[in-house]
């Protein structure tokens, strides 16, 4: 039993003398910006009420559509404008982290630990459970996403949880379909067939000798669909499904603002780069991690 | 292979049966189309009237039983609301959103390989991080964001292209270009990634100790092997397009079948919806099994199981 | 400047890009312009079969004409006198946000806010009062009608000389053809059929009754002094005239396929999602279009609308209020209407015991509420100055059997901004540390910025200590949460909460009172029947005689009676009274009037003339 373990951590580590080494050339080419920003963003979302000049709630009506400060009419009392409500922008923003963030772990969770079992269950148990549970992946893909989320928002009515889980709906196939494809690559490993002369059960061989080694790709499809949960709670804003207000999330926000980039630029510019520069900083990084971690993982 | 590709056909059927299933039932989750077609001071006499002759106030056991003898028969029965037959519906719109297919396919295409070969030839450097970001951009960005300011830009500042609805061949420029940036960052990826896995190939090799142009060697050599793997990617760029659809025709007034979902979620026209989620997912199944076909031709190494 | 020379160069960029993939897409491309054709050649196909049918119709239409002639020796002018040069030229190009379910047929359309792409086809039995202000009933089909004096009947008089676009004459026969359609085919969707059919002397196969070829009579079940508004797009969706001999010989297939009515616009051709087109008829009472051609498209994405008016694609569009300054700002045209409709908030379920126990089950609480709201900023700034004081619930300076100057008054006085009462009504209620509340918020068609009213409304209740669980959900969710039957049991649907709603700017508000009050209808906001109060019981009294008192003043009397009943309650609370907004290109597009109380344009646009000249600036 004991060398099972001994077999498993080899995979992931190969050898453990060169690690500190190793670690100092890859964080050399950690990719720094991205990191920064992802750094900013949770930082924001946790200290939310303590860096929050404003709540994100507070309407002032006679404050309505305050420019930046550092436009003519502006003022340092809103940093970055107001909206149509005369609701601070910068508040809204950092509040809007924590809402994103929630919302994209808590899916990615979910649907992740979904996707990863039914995957793991159907790439090593095979037959009929494998075809099974294919078709269902196979099925939810043919769904249209976002028709998927729009479905689910105006049945369940829109919210928080509505669109936790419209997303853990979609993502949980994706992840069944990677994870199912990794311990097929996986199976016919010589510790696995070891692990089975050993005698161990199929459960145990499933989860304590495969799943460590899918994990690392698993980690990199979370970290790259960040970015999907965020814009697919923007689309759904767009279509009148997203998270409702007067909670601030930044896809809602993209949306109120649409329809006065002219006149009003800064309500839904500011936080699309927002989410711009959040997403992409996550797919960098996520890249990163794939290149470092499982550089022969294709698909996403 | 023959019975490969049966055995998928049998599978898809019994998946459009789920799926259909799954939209009857969602479908009337929903809420009633009766509600949304009569003004919200209209009487309880008067909803109930309007229900009536709607057909709406069958049992759901008799609506789900003529959905399905329906669909065996190919008919999806008229739309509550434009009266008109679902199906006929659907593929009146259908060409529209297919016309945007090929200039969004050749946008993203033209700018992810680029992009592509360039990070995988510079892997791990400042050049390679720089392309990821540029490919990502598109899916990064709330595409109805992207529209609108695309709108602004090209249609009410500069004026040189018009800013929606369907018409001459300008009128195809933005809507293409949104669908487009979509996919971009999937293509540019997965061209990465094939490109280092043929750079890393023994052939390759040899053609440098050969003494190979150094650009020769890519573009006969590695994009020729790199794209086979891209293929499996137009299935999920036709999801996606689908996807896609629904919000980029939404802003640009486009009458395909992205705006027809909409309508038929807004108003709850069960048949409508019925059939284009159906329909949908007919087009998203058959083009993944074209590719899972065409890709074991192309690759035999493939096992059908 | 120069951010500019990179935006236009990088467009070159993208230009030669879509040049090069021209060449890239032919390929596709054949195979599509290839199903298009098919398609247009079976439209054509169908033409063909109407065509064809008219020809049957002319030998029938003459011997119609020679009837009228005896019936009438001196032609009436037509009733709307028209006034304009020349003929009707170029295109008007409207684009709008909703064009509800495009069927050509007025029987398949149940909302007349939605009809506004039928209207320009239809006449209705009664039109619209142009001479008023505020608009109201009018003259339309029928130039004259009246109540008979047994007080049972109704005598409408058809304006002779009136044709359908296809020539056929239209009378009497056409009359009673329409509004048994709309009562009876089994596809009508249109509440007003229904209403009609009731108010109707049963069996209601009898009870329209054609006197001669321009005379009308129909036999109501006891006094129905309302009557009339079932058969105007002025109130309702009723009363749409189509042509019967027409109809009976090409079927509803051949009608849907090629409408013809009589209004001053003539279809064309529709695309379903996507446009209708018209052409001018030259033989209207309405009046001759200014335009020979009209185009209304399907834009339902607003930042795109605004850009089709400042780029010239459309003429027209229709906006909110949060897009004004931008148009403005950029040269077009505003066009406001009046009088549409107003936004109010209304309690769910206070008949309940349990609900008297909330907070919101104390008259005081609920009359702080209101008086903590500033309608005014709400006015300024949410709507951007483009709304109004409210009149109590449902009314308007346009309203029948309403005291209007009196119900004015109470909302300059009762409707105002006064937190310090509003607290002390707190306080003297027990709850001067305020309390919670569900508040359900939802866009209504056509105007997509309620949800910004309810932020607004519960604002200014956070600032009195009310802190409100706002709840927004899609519009398809929040209706069977109040009307579908058996949410009437307390904790289903909204019961014990408030939501906004929004009352349609009618000239009659019986109806709306009973949508919202009656016990057997939509809201029972007073009780059903199951809890009948002392209320509810002097309501329906006072209902009765509103909707069925032959003697005007005891019949205004009631209504006031009802309104001041409903007032005293604060259960259903105006907010503000909106406006319809529209947007023009005035290089294009002259200026123009709309109809005071209808928010859409289907009875405007052929009185929309071309530009005087004012100067379009970008």
């Amino acid at each position: 039993m004991a060398s099972d373990r001994v077999d498993t951590s080899v995979q992931v580590l190969e050898v453990s003398g060169e690690r500190q080494e190793r670690l100092r050339y890859e964080l050399k080419r950690l990719p720094w910006i991205p990191v920064v920003i992802i750094f900013l963003m949770v930082f924001a979302a946790i200290f939310a009420p303590l860096i929050a000049p404003h709540s994100p709630t507070k309407q002032s009506l006679r404050d309505k559509l305050q420019p930046p400060a550092w436009q003519e009419e502006g003022s340092a009392k809103h940093l970055l404008g107001t909206d149509i409500l005369g609701r601070d922008i910068l508040s809204r923003l950092i509040y809007g982290a924590r809402v994103s963030l929630i919302v994209a772990f808590t899916a990615l969770l979910a649907g992740g630990a979904i996707g990863g079992v039914l995957g793991l269950l159907s790439g090593y148990a095979g037959g009929k459970t494998d075809t099974f549970i294919m078709r269902a992946v196979d099925a939810t893909l043919a769904f249209p996403t976002i028709l998927f989320a729009l479905l689910l928002a105006v049945t369940m009515g829109q919210g928080l949880q509505t669109v936790v889980l419209a997303v853990t709906l979609i993502l949980w196939a994706r992840f069944a379909r990677v994870t199912r494809g990794e311990v097929l690559g996986l199976k016919d490993n010589d510790f696995v067939a070891l692990a089975h002369v050993h005698g161990c059960s199929g459960t145990r061989i499933m989860f304590v000798h495969i799943m460590p080694n899918v994990f690392n790709s698993f980690m990199v499809m979370l970290t790259l669909h960040v970015g999907l949960v965020i814009l697919t709670e923007a689309s759904l804003s767009f279509l009148g499904a997203g998270i409702p207000p007067p909670t601030p999330s930044w896809g809602q926000m993209v949306a109120d603002g649409r329809a006065k980039v002219a006149t009003a630029w800064w309500i839904s510019i500011i936080p699309g780069v927002a989410i711009t520069m959040v997403v992409i900083a996550f797919n960098v990084f996520g890249d990163w991690l794939r290149d470092r971690l499982d550089p022969k993982l294709r698909q996403l | 292979m023959q019975k490969y590709i049966l055995n998928r056909l049998l599978q898809g059927i019994v998946l459009l049966f789920i799926v259909a299933l799954i939209v009857f039932a969602l479908a009337r989750a929903t809420g009633n189309p009766a509600d949304l077609m009569v003004p919200e001071d209209a009487t309880e006499e008067e909803r109930q009237f309007v229900e009536r002759n709607l057909g709406l106030d069958r049992p759901y056991h008799v609506q789900l039983f003529v959905f399905l003898t329906g669909i065996v028969r190919g008919d999806f029965g008229d739309s509550i609301v434009y009266k008109k037959p679902a199906a006929e519906l659907f593929f009146e719109r259908l060409p529209n959103t297919l016309k945007l297919l090929p200039l969004s396919m050749f946008i993203a295409i033209s700018v992810a390989i680029p992009l592509g070969v360039v990070a995988a030839v510079k892997r791990g450097t400042w050049i390679d991080q720089v392309a990821g970001a540029i490919a990502v951009f598109g899916v990064a960005t709330p595409n109805f964001w992207i529209a609108i300011v695309c709108i602004y830009i090209f249609s009410v500042w500069l004026d040189v292209l018009p800013p929606g609805r369907m018409g001459g061949p300008l009128h195809y420029i933005l809507p293409a270009f949104t669908l487009g940036t979509f996919s971009i960052a999937g293509i540019m990826r997965l061209i990465r990634s094939s490109m280092l896995e043929v750079l890393d190939t023994e052939y390759v090799k040899l053609a440098r100790i050969k003494g190979l142009q150094e650009w020769k060697v890519f573009w006969k050599h590695c994009l020729r092997n790199a794209l086979i793997p891209v293929l499996t990617l137009f299935g999920v760029f036709v999801g996606g397009f689908v996807t896609g659809a629904i919000v980029t025709e939404t802003v640009f007034a486009w009458p395909g079948i992205g705006r027809l979902t909409i309508d038929a979620v807004a108003q709850r026209d069960f048949p409508l919806l019925q059939a284009v989620i159906l329909l949908d997912a007919v087009i998203i199944l058959a083009v993944n099994l074209m590719v899972d076909i065409l890709y074991a031709y192309i690759n035999p190494r493939i096992r059908y199981d | 400047m120069s951010l500019r020379a990179v935006c236009l160069g990088s467009l070159t960029l993208s230009l030669a890009l879509v040049l090069a993939c021209g060449g890239a897409a032919t390929p596709a491309e054949p195979q599509i312009v290839e199903v298009t054709r098919v398609v247009t050649e079976q439209v054509e196909v169908e033409k063909v079969v109407t065509e064809q049918v008219e020809v049957e119709k002319e030998v029938e239409r003459e011997v119609e004409v020679t009837r009228e002639v005896l019936v009438v020796a001196t032609p009436v002018p037509p009733v709307e006198a028209v006034v304009r040069q020349g003929d009707p030229t170029g295109t008007l190009t409207v684009s709008l946000q909703n064009l509800g379910s495009q069927n050509t047929d007025p029987i398949l359309q149940t909302r007349a806010g939605h009809a506004q792409y039928q209207a320009p086809i239809y006449d209705a039995l009664l039109g619209f009062n142009h001479e008023s202000q505020y608009g109201g009933v009018g003259p339309g089909v029928a130039q004259e009608w009246g109540i008979d004096p047994d007080g049972t009947s109704w005598t409408f008089n058809i304006a002779p000389g009136l044709v359908f676009h296809n020539g056929e004459v239209l009378d009497a026969h056409d009359v009673k053809f329409s509004l048994e359609r709309t009562m009876y085919h089994d596809e009508s969707v249109v509440g007003d059929g229904n209403r009609l059919n009731r108010q109707l002397r049963q069996p209601s196969e009898e009870a329209i009754e054609v006197v001669d070829d321009l005379t009308v009579r129909m036999h109501t079940e006891g006094t129905k002094p309302h009557f009339w508004s079932l058969l105007t797009r002025a109130v309702f969706q009723g009363g749409q005239i189509m042509p019967k001999d027409y109809i009976e010989t090409v079927g509803d297939d051949g009608f849907r396929a090629q409408p013809v009515g009589s209004g001053p616009w003539m279809y064309a051709e529709h695309s379903v999602g996507d446009y209708f087109r018209y052409e001018a008829f030259d033989k209207s009472h309405r009046g001759i279009p200014h335009f020979a051609n009209m185009s209304l498209l399907l834009v339902p994405e607003e930042s795109t609308k605004l850009a089709m008016v400042r780029t010239g694609q459309a003429d027209l569009i229709d906006l909110v209020p949060e897009s004004a300054p931008e148009v403005e700002a950029a040269g077009a045209q505003l066009t406001v209407i009046e009088g549409v409709g107003m936004f109010i908030y209304q309690f769910w379920g206070l008949y309940f015991d349990e609900a008297q126990a909330l907070p919101i089950g104390d008259i005081r609480v609920r009359q702080a509420m209101s008086l903590a709201i500033n309608r005014q900023d709400i006015i300024d700034f949410t709507l951007n100055g483009y709304g109004r004081p409210s009149m109590p619930f449902a009314t308007f300076p346009t309203s029948v059997d309403v005291d209007v100057p009196r119900w004015q008054e109470w909302g300059e006085t009762e409707l105002v901004y006064d937190p310090d009462r509003a607290r002390a009504l707190l306080a003297e209620a027990g709850y001067a540390d305020g309390f919670e509340i569900t508040f359900w918020s939802t866009n209504f068609s056509g105007t997509p910025y309620m949800n910004d009213l309810s932020q607004a409304v519960t604002g200014f209740w956070d600032e009195i200590g009310i802190k409100s669980d706002l709840k927004v959900i899609e519009i398809g969710v929040f209706s069977p949460m109040t009307r579908a039957p058996g949410h009437d049991e307390w904790g289903e649907g909204f019961n014990g909460a408030v939501s906004i709603f929004r009352n349609a700017g009618r000239p009659l508000p019986v109806p709306r009172y009973q949508t919202t009050f009656h016990p057997d209808s939509g809201h029972y906001a007073f009780g059903d029947r199951d809890h009948m109060s002392a209320l509810t019981e002097e309501y329906l009294r006072l209902h009765e005689i509103a909707i069925s008192e032959r003697d005007d003043a005891k019949r205004a009397e009631a209504t006031n009676d009802i309104i001041q009943l409903v007032a005293d309650q604060w259960i259903g609370v105006p907010i503000v009274q909106g406006v319809s907004l529209y947007a023009s290109n005035p290089e294009t597009v002259g200026r123009w009037q709309g109809i005071y109380g209808r928010g859409e344009l289907g009875d405007v646009f052929h009185r929309i003339p071309h530009a005087e000249g004012n100067p379009w600036q970008q």
